[in-house]
C-alpha cells in the first residue's frame, strides 16, 4: 500500500499535479472531516470518514498529509475497527512522519497493556509494523513482554514483532538472550506460536543456516503434527527435509511413519512439502531402494491433487511431476493419459503436459502418446502445435522403436495448409534423420512441394535444405529439388539481370526464402555436398550459387562461406571433400539438453520451492539477502555413497549448535556432536570436546559455516590451506550443488615454494604442528593443491581405488589437529573432517606436481577407531598405480 | 516470505493492497498487471520479473496476487491465496468486484489476521470469526449469466454455489439453522472419431456448508461397499482410486461403516475429494460424421445422444467445435422439422436458430428446449447451445463448410475436436452416494434443514473427428 500511495506521491509532485486537483479537494474535505471528528464520540460517522481515508490509500491516492489527524483519531477511539484501520494506516506512513509517530506509540504501548487480548495482539503487531528504527528502544521491552503474555494471540503476534524489529534493528535484536527464548518457545502449548518462533529463528539466523533443529526438537514437533493447520505443517515439513537424522535406518523410518499421513492431504503445499522431506530423508546411497519406493509412494497423491487442483496448482503440481519423471520415469509411466490436454486448458498447462509426455514415452505407449500429440498438432494454437511437434521428435530420438512411426506422422503434417506446422514438422524432421538417416528415403520426395509452394517459413526451408543436402544421394531428382532456389537466390543477387517477372504464389515465396540468411548459408553447404555426390548435374548450378553469393553487398556470414567453399574447391575437389563430408558425429545423442544434469541435481534440490517451476537454481532469481546459508546434508538429490559420507563428516565437523535449551534432552547423540569449527587442516579448535556449552555455540556464528569454503574463519582457524580461503566467501551455500567454479585460484605448482609465504611454508613442511617435518621429500606431489568440495566427490566416484590399508596411529597424531598437521607435511590436504564418538574420519587430497593442472589427484578417506587408534585408509588416484603407492606410502610414513 | 498481496479488477485497478513487509518496490501491481495482461497466451500463476516472484490465481476475472522475493513453495502461496478467496466469500456472500468493494474494510481486517509479516497466521474460519468486527456489506448476486457470457470465463465458481449467506451472520439467531451437501462430480472423457472412450476419469468431491449454530458434530454415511484405492478391493463393491479427507473430518467409523465423523467448521469446506478411473457411462454420446460433398465443400453431421435417465436432464449445454482454416462460410443448422434457418453466408457470422420442436420427452414448451447454433468467424468455430437436454433424446447439428481451395481432403483434419460443456443436476455418475446426514447431540426443538444436492458437470468432455 505503502508502495502504491508513494507512486501516487510521486506523481504528485508538480509535474503531474493536474489529474489529482479534483483529488486534492478530495482530501482537503477529508481533512475537515477528520477535523470535526476526531474529539467527537465514536460514531458510525467517524467510522466512515476513516473508512474513505482507507479506500484513498488503496486506489494510490497520497493521504499523507492527513497524518497527524489520523493519529489524534487513533488516540481516542474505543471502536475497534476504528483502530485497526488507522493502525493500518499509520504503519503506511510512518516512514514519512518519523517525529509525529512518536506520539501514536505512546497509545499503542497504553493498548498493548489493555485488558482484552486482541487489542494487546493487535497493538503489539501495528507497533511493530511502524519500521522506524527509531523507536526500537520503545517497543523491543514491550514485544519481550508479549513473548510472556498469557494469551497465545499475544505470544504469537510478539514473536512475529520479533522477527519485524530485527529487520529495522538487528544489532540490538539479535542477542543469545533472544535466540534462547525464541528456542524456548518451540515448547508452547499454542501450535501458532511454536511456528511463528520457527519461523523467526530461521530468518534471523539464515546467515548460519537458518534454525537449527536436533533430535528432540525435531521429535517434539512431529509429535504434535496433527495440532499443527495446513501452513505451519508446512513450515515444519519445510524442517523435516533439512533436518539430518542422526538415529540411523530406524529413525529414519520412524519419521516417514508419522508424516505419512501428511501426504494425503488435500493441500497441495502439504502435499509437496512431505515429498520433499521424504525425498531428503532417503537421499543418502544406502536407502536408493527406499527412494525408489517415495517415488512409488507419491505417486497417488500426486494424481489425486492434480485432478482436484484450481488450474493454477494444476501448474505448480505439473513442474514438480515433471521434476519427478526426470528422475524415475517408469513412476508415471503408466499414468500417461492423465497428462492429456484436457478441453479450455491454460496453454502453460499444455506446455508442460506436452513436454511430460514427452519424458513418459516408452516403447509400448510411444505409439498412443505420438497419436495424442498429432491431435494437437492441428490444434488451433500455434505455439501448443509447435511444442506438440517437438515433443514428438523427442519421443523419436529417445526411443529407436518410435522413429519410424514418428516420420511418418511427420510426413502427413507436410500437407497442413497452415505454415508453421509445415515449417515445425521440417525442422522436427532434421532432428530426427540426424540420429535416424535410414528413414532419409521416405522423406525426400516428401520435402518436393513443401521447398516449392513455400508454405514454410525460412528456419523450415532451412531445414528442408539441409535434409535435401544431407541426403540428396538417395533420390534420383534432389538436384533439381535445390534447382528453383537457387535460382531464386541468384536472381535475388544478380542486380544487373532483372529477375524473372513471374508474380506466382510459388515465386514470391521462393524470394522471400532466397532473402534469408540462414537458407542461404544452408543452401551453400547442401550444394556443395550434392556437388560431391552428382558433379554433372550440379557443378553449374554451385558455380552460379557460389558466384551470386560473392558479390558485393551480400551478407558477410553467406560470403564468407560462399569463399570458404570456393576456395576449397579451388584447392581441389577431393580434398575438399574430406573436409566438407568429415565423417563426423551426424548422429545426436542429446537433444534439446537444455538444462545439464548438476543444475537440474541442484534445482531438484529445491523441490517445492520457485525454482522448480522456474527450472533454475535460486541464485539466478533470488537476491543474496533472501537466501538462508545450507547447512551440510540438506540436499534431496541423490550423493554417491563416499560423497554422503564426506558430508556427513563435514556435516558433524560442523559445530552443530545445539539450540538453546535443547541440548539437554535425553536422547543420546543430539547435542553431542558439536565439534567446533574444522575448516581447512590445522585448525586447533577442531579437537574442542562436544562439551561446547548452546550458549558458546551460540557465539560462534560467524564461523561454523566455512568449514569447506575456509573462508570467513580468520579468527578461530590459523592458516587454511591457501586456494580454499581464496574461495569466494559465499561458496558455502554450494557444498554439493556444482557452483559457480569454487576456487579457481591457479594452484601454485613446482615453482611456488621459492616464494613461499607462510601459509605455503606450512606445507612445504618448514613448520607444522605436529611434528612430523620435510617428510615430503622425494615424492612429487604439489605443496598446495586445491581441490573443490565437489569435485572431490566426482573424482572419488570416477577414481579406481589404488589401494587400502590400516595401521596403528601413534599416539602423537591421535588428536585430530595434529594429523591433519602431519598429514599436511606429507603434503596431503584435509578437505573434511567428522568426528563421531566411536570414530573420526578424515578426506584428504594430494596431486602430482608433474600433472596437469586439476589432474593426477590421490583422494585418501581415513577412518580412526578411537577405542584401538588404528587408522583404516582407503586410496584412490588419478595418477599412474605407482605414483599413487609412493604417495600413500609417504603418508602412511609421516603418520607413522 | 509474501511482500505484498493485492487484488486487481480486470481493468488492471487496485482494490486492495496491503504491504506486509516493507521490501516492495514502487508500482508492483501495475508491473504485474502490465506482463499478465500481455502474456503470449495464458499468463503461467507463478512468475519472476526483476527479482520478484509473483504468484497470482484468477477468480471469475479478479486477479488475486502475492509477491516475494524468497525461493518459497508456489504450492502454498496458491493455496493460501485460494483460502484468501474462500474467506472473502464466506464472509462476503459473494466473490465479486462489487462485493470486495463494498467490503474492502472487512477484507483487510482478514487480511491482517491471517498473514502477519508475510507469514500465514490465523487460518480457521472459527479463530478468525472473533477477531472480524466489520459488517459485511452484502451484495446481490448477479443475475445469472447469459450463454454468451458464460462461455468466457468462471466456469469453476459461478455454479454450484449452495448460498450467499455470510458466515458472519450465523452469528446472530436471525440465521436459519441449515447445512448444504453438495456432491459435485466434474468428467473428464476424450472419445475417439469412431465414438469409443479412449481416457476417462471423474473427480469428485462432497462439499459442504454449515449454517448450524454452535457447529455441532455431524455424521455422514456413504455407500457400504466403498472401496478406496485398487490395491485393496478384494470383493466387488464400489471402487475409487482415491480419496482425501478434510482435516476436520474423523474417520474412525469409516473402515468399518463407512461413516464419516465431521466436526464442521464455519463456511464452505471440501469434506472429501475423490477420483475414480474405471469406466462410467458417459452421460452424452458424441456421433461425428463428415462428408467431402466436393473438393471445396464439407458436410459435417454431429449427432448427441444423452445417456441418461429419462428423468433427468442436461443443462447449459454448450457444444463446441473448430472449423478449418480455409473455410469462407460456416453454415451451421439444427436440425429440426421446423422454419429453415435464415441462412447468412459470407463467413461473418452465420447464424441459425431454430426452435426445435422435433418429439422429445413429450412434456415441458418448446421454449425449454430452444438450441441455438452460430458460427463464431473470430474464434474460428461453431457454438451449439442446447438450453435442456432431456435424458434420452438426441439432437443433431448439420453444418456445411465452404472452402477457399479445393482442400477437402485434408481441411477435414482440421474440423474438431469437439467439446461439450454441461451440467446434469440430480445426477452423479460414480454411484457415490450420501445414506444419511446425521446431526449428533440434537436437543429439542432443533430441527435444522438438510440440503444434499448431486450435480454432474463436465470438466474436459471431448471427441475427435
Amino acid at each position: 500500500m505503502a508502495a502504491a500511495a508513494s507512486a501516487a506521491s510521486g506523481k504528485g509532485s508538480p509535474s503531474g499535479d493536474k489529474p489529482f486537483d479534483n483529488r486534492r479537494g478530495e482530501v482537503v474535505e477529508l481533512l475537515k472531516l477528520l477535523r470535526e471528528q476526531w474529539s467527537a464520540k465514536d460514531s458510525k460517522r467517524k467510522q466512515d470518514v476513516v473508512k474513505k481515508v482507507i479506500a484513498y490509500m488503496t486506489l494510490g491516492i497520497d493521504v499523507s498529509r492527513l497524518y497527524p489527524e489520523m493519529v489524534k483519531c487513533c488516540g481516542n477511539t474505543k471502536d475497534i475497527v476504528v483502530k485497526k484501520m488507522c493502525y493500518m494506516y499509520l504503519s503506511a506512513y510512518a516512514e514519512q512522519n518519523p517525529e509525529i509517530t512518536l506520539l501514536v506509540v505512546n497509545t499503542m504501548q497504553k493498548d498493548c497493556a489493555d485488558e482484552d487480548p486482541m487489542v494487546r495482539g493487535l497493538a503489539v503487531r501495528s507497533l511493530t509494523s511502524l519500521r522506524l528504527p527509531s523507536i526500537t528502544e520503545y517497543s523491543l521491552p514491550i514485544a519481550k513482554r508479549g513473548l510472556e503474555d498469557l494469551s497465545g494471540y499475544v505470544r504469537k503476534a510478539s514473536v512475529m514483532a520479533v522477527l519485524k524489529l530485527f529487520h529495522s534493528s538487528p544489532e540490538e535484536v539479535r542477542s543469545d538472550e533472544m535466540t534462547t527464548a525464541l528456542y524456548n518457545m518451540v515448547r508452547d502449548r499454542e501450535p501458532g506460536v511454536v511456528v511463528n518462533a520457527l519461523r523467526v529463528l530461521d530468518e534471523m539466523l539464515s546467515d548460519e543456516g537458518g534454525v537449527a533443529i536436533n533430535q528432540p526438537m525435531m521429535h517434539h514437533l512431529l509429535g504434535r503434527i496433527r495440532e499443527f493447520n495446513d501452513w505451519d505443517q508446512c513450515t515444519v515439513l519445510d524442517l523435516v527435509a533439512r533436518y539430518r537424522v542422526e538415529g540411523g535406518e530406524e529413525e529414519t523410518y520412524g519419521l516417514m511413519n508419522v508424516l505419512d499421513g501428511a501426504l494425503r492431504n488435500r493441500n497441495s503445499a502439504v502435499g509437496l512439502a512431505t515429498i520433499k522431506a521424504f525425498l531428503h530423508l532417503t537421499a543418502t546411497p544406502a536407502m536408493a531402494d527406499i527412494r525408489e519406493q517415495v517415488y512409488e509412494r507419491c505417486r497417488t497423491p500426486l494424481l489425486t491433487l492434480l485432478t482436484s487442483a484450481s488450474p493454477e496448482s494444476t501448474y505448480v503440481l505439473l513442474a514438480h511431476v515433471k521434476a519427478i519423471v526426470e528422475r524415475a520415469p517408469a513412476v508415471f509411466a503408466d499414468e500417461f493419459k492423465t497428462f492429456f490436454c484436457a478441453l479450455g486448458e491454460p496453454t502453460h498447462v499444455q506446455e508442460l503436459k506436452l513436454s511430460l509426455l514427452a519424458l513418459l514415452a516408452t516403447e509400448g505407449t510411444a505409439a498412443p502418446i505420438v497419436n495424442e500429440l498429432c491431435e494437437y498438432v492441428t490444434g488451433v494454437n500455434e505455439d501448443i502445435a509447435r511444442s506438440a511437434l517437438t515433443a514428438i521428435g523427442e519421443i523419436a530420438v529417445r526411443l529407436p522403436g518410435a522413429a519410424t512411426g514418428v516420420v511418418r506422422a511427420l510426413i502427413a503434417m507436410l500437407d497442413t495448409d497452415a505454415d508453421w506446422v509445415c515449417s515445425q514438422a521440417v525442422q522436427v524432421m532434421q532432428v530426427v534423420l540426424r540420429k535416424y538417416p535410414d528413414n532419409a528415403a521416405d522423406v525426400l520426395p516428401a520435402l518436393h512441394a513443401t521447398l516449392r509452394t513455400g508454405a514454410t517459413d525460412p528456419e523450415g526451408r532451412a531445414a528442408a535444405v539441409w535434409i535435401i543436402g544431407q541426403f540428396g544421394s538417395l533420390i534420383d531428382d534432389a538436384p533439381y529439388l535445390l534447382e528453383p532456389l537457387i535460382d531464386a537466390v541468384v536472381a535475388a543477387a544478380g542486380s544487373d539481370a532483372p529477375a524473372p517477372h513471374d508474380d506466382s504464389e510459388a515465386a514470391t515465396a521462393l524470394a522471400e526464402a532466397a532473402a534469408s540468411v540462414d537458407v542461404r548459408l544452408e543452401l551453400l553447404t547442401a550444394a556443395v555436398k550434392l556437388f560431391f555426390a552428382r558433379p554433372p548435374e550440379m557443378q553449374k548450378m554451385l558455380a552460379r550459387l557460389l558466384s551470386a553469393c560473392l558479390v558485393e553487398g551480400q551478407d558477410v556470414g553467406v560470403r564468407d562461406r560462399a569463399l570458404l567453399y570456393f576456395r576449397l574447391l579451388r584447392a581441389g575437389v577431393a580434398a575438399a571433400k574430406e573436409v566438407v563430408c568429415a565423417p563426423g558425429p551426424v548422429a545426436v545423442t542429446e537433444f534439446l539438453a537444455d538444462v545439464s544434469s548438476d543444475v537440474r541435481d541442484k534445482i531438484f534440490n529445491e523441490f517445492n520451492t520457485l525454482s522448480v517451476v522456474y527450472v533454475k537454481p535460486p541464485e539466478d532469481f533470488v537476491p543474496a539477502s533472501h537466501r538462508r546459508a545450507k547447512r551440510a546434508g540438506e540436499d534431496v538429490a541423490e550423493l554417491s555413497a563416499e560423497a554422503a559420507a564426506a558430508a556427513e563428516s563435514a556435516a558433524s565437523a560442523e559445530a552443530t549448535e545445539a539450540p538453546a535449551g535443547w541440548d539437554a534432552a535425553p536422547v543420546s547423540g543430539a547435542g553431542s556432536l558439536a565439534t567446533a569449527p574444522a575448516p581447512a587442516p590445522a585448525t586447533a579448535a577442531a579437537s574442542a570436546p562436544a562439551s561446547a556449552p548452546a550458549q558458546a555455540a551460540n557465539g560462534a556464528h560467524d564461523d561454523d559455516l566455512d568449514f569447506f569454503g575456509g573462508a570467513g574463519g580468520a579468527g578461530a582457524a590459523p592458516a587454511p590451506a591457501p586456494a580454499l580461503a581464496a574461495a569466494p566467501a559465499d561458496d558455502f551455500g554450494d557444498l554439493f550443488g556444482a557452483g559457480p567454479a569454487p576456487a579457481p585460484a591457479p594452484a601454485p605448482v613446482a615453482a611456488a615454494p621459492a616464494a613461499a609465504d607462510d601459509d605455503l611454508d606450512f606445507f612445504g613442511g618448514g613448520g607444522g604442528g605436529g611434528g612430523g617435518g620435510g617428510g615430503s621429500s622425494g615424492v612429487s606431489l604439489d605443496p598446495a593443491p586445491t581441490l573443490a568440495p565437489p569435485v572431490f566427490q566426482s573424482k572419488w566416484s570416477a577414481c579406481t581405488p589404488a589401494e587400502s590399508f590400516s595401521f596403528p596411529l601413534p599416539p602423537h597424531v591421535a588428536d585430530p589437529a595434529a594429523l591433519t598437521a602431519t598429514a599436511a607435511s606429507a603434503r596431503f590436504v584435509q578437505l573434511a573432517f567428522g568426528d563421531t564418538p566411536t570414530h573420526a574420519k578424515f578426506f584428504f587430497f594430494a596431486r602430482e606436481a608433474a600433472a596437469a593442472p586439476g589432474t593426477g589427484f590421490h583422494l585418501v578417506s581415513m577412518a580412526v577407531d578411537k577405542s584401538t587408534g588404528v587408522a583404516a585408509v582407503d586410496g584412490r588416484s588419478e595418477a599412474a598405480p605407482a605414483a599413487a603407492a609412493a604417495a600413500l606410502a609417504s603418508l602412511k610414513a609421516a603418520l607413522s | 516470505m509474501i511482500s505484498q498481496l493485492f487484488v486487481l479488477s480486470p481493468r488492471g485497478d487496485t482494490i486492495i493492497s496491503r504491504e506486509y513487509r516493507g521490501d516492495a518496490v514502487k508500482g508492483t501491481s501495475e508491473i504485474f498487471f502490465r506482463k499478465a495482461k500481455f502474456w503470449k497466451g495464458d499468463a503461467p500463476p507463478v512468475f519472476n520479473l526483476e527479482g520478484i516472484s509473483f504468484v497470482h490465481i484468477k477468480k471469475g476475472s479478479l486477479w488475486f496476487v502475492v509477491t516475494t522475493k524468497f525461493n518459497v513453495s508456489p504450492s502454498m502461496l496458491i493455496e493460501l491465496l485460494e483460502r484468501v478467496t474462500t474467506y472473502i466469500k464466506d464472509y462476503c456472500g459473494v466473490l465479486s468486484e462489487e462485493s470486495i468493494r463494498k467490503n474492502f474494510t472487512l477484507i483487510y481486517e482478514l487480511l491482517d489476521e491471517m498473514i502477519d509479516y508475510g507469514y500465514p497466521q490465523l487460518m480457521a474460519t472459527d479463530e478468525l470469526k472473533v477477531h472480524i468486527r466489520s459488517e459485511p456489506v452484502v451484495v446481490k448476486r448477479p443475475p445469472p449469466r447469459s450463454v454468451a457470457e458464460r462461455i468466457g470465463f468462471g466456469r469453476r465458481t459461478a455454479r454450484a454455489d449452495a448460498t450467499t449467506r455470510t458466515t458472519l451472520s450465523s452469528k446472530g439467531s436471525s440465521g436459519k439453522n441449515e447445512i448444504f451437501v453438495d456432491i459435485l462430480e466434474r468428467l473428464r472423457v476424450l472419445f475417439n472419431a469412431e465414438g469409443y472412450v479412449v481416457n476417462s476419469g471423474v473427480e469428485g468431491c462432497i462439499q459442504m456448508k454449515s449454517f448450524l449454530s454452535g457447529n455441532p458434530p455431524l455424521e455422514l454415511a456413504v455407500n457400504p461397499d466403498l472401496v478406496i484405492g485398487a490395491e485393496n478391493r478384494s470383493s466387488g463393491g464400489f471402487l475409487l482410486d482415491d480419496a482425501t479427507f478434510h482435516e476436520c473430518v474423523d474417520l474412525s467409523n469409516f473402515e468399518g461403516e463407512r461413516v464419516l465423523g465431521i466436526k464442521p467448521p464455519d463456511g464452505e469446506f471440501v469434506v472429501m475429494n475423490y477420483r475414480m478411473s474405471c469406466d462410467f457411462r458417459a452421460p452424452f454420446r458424441v456421433l461425428p460424421h463428415i462428408e467431402e460433398v466436393s473438393p471445396y465443400k464439407l458436410e459435417f453431421t454431429l449427432k448427441i445422444r444423452a445417456d441418461i435417465p429419462p428423468k433427468n436432464y442436461g443443462t447449459h449445454v454448450i457444444v463446441k467445435f473448430g472449423v478449418p482454416r480455409a473455410a469462407t462460410a460456416v453454415v451451421p443448422t439444427v436440425e429440426a422439422a421446423a422454419a429453415p434457418p435464415p441462412a447468412a453466408s459470407g463467413g461473418i457470422r452465420a447464424r441459425a436458430a431454430a426452435a426445435a420442436a422435433a418429439a422429445g420427452a413429450g412434456s415441458g414448451a418448446a421454449a425449454e428446449r430452444l438450441q441455438i447454433a452460430e458460427f463464431d468467424s473470430k474464434a474460428r468455430e461453431v457454438v451449439w447451445s442446447i438450453k435442456k437436454f432431456q435424458g434420452g433424446r438426441e439432437v443433431t447439428l448439420k453444418t456445411s463448410i465452404t472452402l477457399s481451395s479445393p482442400s477437402a481432403g485434408s481441411a477435414r483434419k482440421e474440423v474438431g475436436p469437439i467439446g461439450v460443456d454441461f451440467e446434469i443436476p440430480m445426477y452423479n455418475v460414480s454411484g457415490l452416494q450420501v445414506r444419511y446426514l446425521r446431526i449428533i447431540e440434537s436437543a429439542k426443538g432443533y430441527k435444522p434443514q438438510r440440503w444434499v444436492r448431486y450435480v454432474t458437470q463436465a470438466s474436459s468432455y471431448v471427441s475427435r473427428c
